[in-house]
């Protein structure tokens, strides 16, 4: 107790006084926040060490052409799957970095009349902008992003008060199905549609996710 | 589920809660808090290595406190207002009454007739740096010097600004319980 205090006065006061829990997705946030800040040490610590396995093998393998074969083979599938998870690891460090800095959006409207043509002249080429506020997918604006070495369309979508970041980019693969993947918390969708390839990245659940999916791979008369 | 660094997840994490009690009562507003608070955990993460204390809620509630003044500036920025800031315009050491008599004194009185409902609209109206103060003595129950560390101030100024705060929110309290129960 200190000089001035009043013992049953801050009993009182503390028995009376709103005390505000933490929501738990702020904890994962928090969570995912702080794993994306470190990742780059992380992969490049992972790096190192690929480079040192891979180096190790193939002084193995160099007896065996067949051990060569292998080994390059292997090489072959990381350069791949590190690619991917480069652009998953960017998209969703993309996602937190803008909810941590509140710099969701560039062009704040719900009207994809407004949206769309904001990012002529800024990309060179032409996002599907659309509105799903009916179907609980709130249209809110765009923002323009730096993603796989190159810049991008992000749509930013609302649902409930969770936001949801879409990107896309256009692709020359065929269209795919949607496939999801998770990271510390945070939800990714990714498809290719009509050589486009998109990614949802969110904290609402896959199921949501899925859903907006859906609405964007069905066609519409707009 | 996380790779974060363990040892600031088990210092610094139990105390997310206070760290949001205490930026919601500064920035009033549920989704802000949210923000603040996260954006307050990335600077403790990154300042984590220079953390050589025992305890890190005060050093943590120091940080937020910070996050939730610079967000407060810039709100207060972006609405184009400036605001006249009460704290300084007040003479601090005008109300260091003495609170020694053992008999209930009228604040304490006044807090045990309040409502919680009116308890926390009294807290709410109080200028920021007179909430600050009440929330981390009262409800964090820190001490004066850590108080003092946190908001970086003088241990005196504490106490004066706690007493002010005490005697705001008693003026307060009379006024809107006053018109409860009496109708004036």
């Amino acid at each position: 107790m200190e000089p001035n205090d009043d013992p049953e006065y801050s009993r009182l006061l503390r028995e009376k006084v709103d005390m505000h829990k933490a929501p738990d997705q702020l904890r994962h946030k928090i969570m995912a926040s702080i794993d994306a800040q470190r990742r780059p040490s992380l992969m490049m610590r992972l790096g190192m060490l690929a480079q040192h396995v891979l180096a190790n093998w193939r002084s193995l393998s160099a007896a065996a052409a067949c051990g060569v074969l292998v080994t390059l083979m292997g090489t072959q599938m990381l350069t791949i799957t590190k690619a991917d998870d480069k652009i998953l690891q960017q998209l969703t460090s993309s996602h937190t970095r803008a909810l941590v800095s509140n710099h969701l959006i560039d062009v704040v409207s719900s009207d994809r009349h407004t949206v769309k043509p904001w990012f002529a002249g800024k990309l060179d080429y032409s996002p599907q902008v659309r509105d799903y506020a009916t179907d609980g997918f709130e249209l809110t604006g765009a923002r323009l992003d730096y993603v796989n070495d190159r810049v991008v369309a992000a749509l930013v979508y609302k649902r409930r008060l969770h936001v949801i970041d879409v990107f896309s980019w256009p692709t020359t693969e065929t269209n795919s199905t949607v496939s999801k993947q998770s990271r510390r918390g945070i939800n990714v969708a990714e498809w290719i549609d009509g050589g486009m390839k998109y990614y949802a990245v969110s904290d609402i659940s896959p199921a949501d996710l899925d859903e907006l999916a859906r609405l964007m791979r069905t066609p519409r008369g707009d | 589920m996380s790779q974060a660094n363990p040892r600031f997840e088990a210092t610094v994490m139990p105390h997310l809660d206070a760290a949001y009690n205490l930026a919601r009562w500064l920035v009033k507003d549920e989704h802000a808090a949210e923000d603040v608070v996260q954006d307050a955990y990335l600077r403790a993460f990154r300042y984590f290595d220079s953390f050589r204390g025992m305890d890190a809620r005060p050093w943590l509630l120091g940080i937020v406190r910070n996050s939730c003044y610079s967000w407060l500036e810039t709100a207060k920025r972006s609405k184009g207002q400036v605001e006249f800031d009460e704290e300084r315009e007040m003479d601090e050491s005008a109300d260091m009454t003495a609170r020694h008599g053992r008999a209930e004194n009228p604040e304490t009185l006044l807090m045990r007739k309040a409502e919680k409902a009116e308890l926390n609209a009294a807290i709410r109206s109080l200028p920021t740096t007179f909430r600050e103060v009440l929330i981390l003595r009262e409800i964090e129950e820190m001490p004066y010097d850590t108080i003092a560390a946190a908001m970086q101030i003088p241990i005196g100024t504490v106490m004066s600004r706690l007493s002010r705060a005490r005697s705001l929110l008693r003026t307060t309290l009379e006024t809107t319980m006053g018109k409860r129960l009496y109708g004036t």
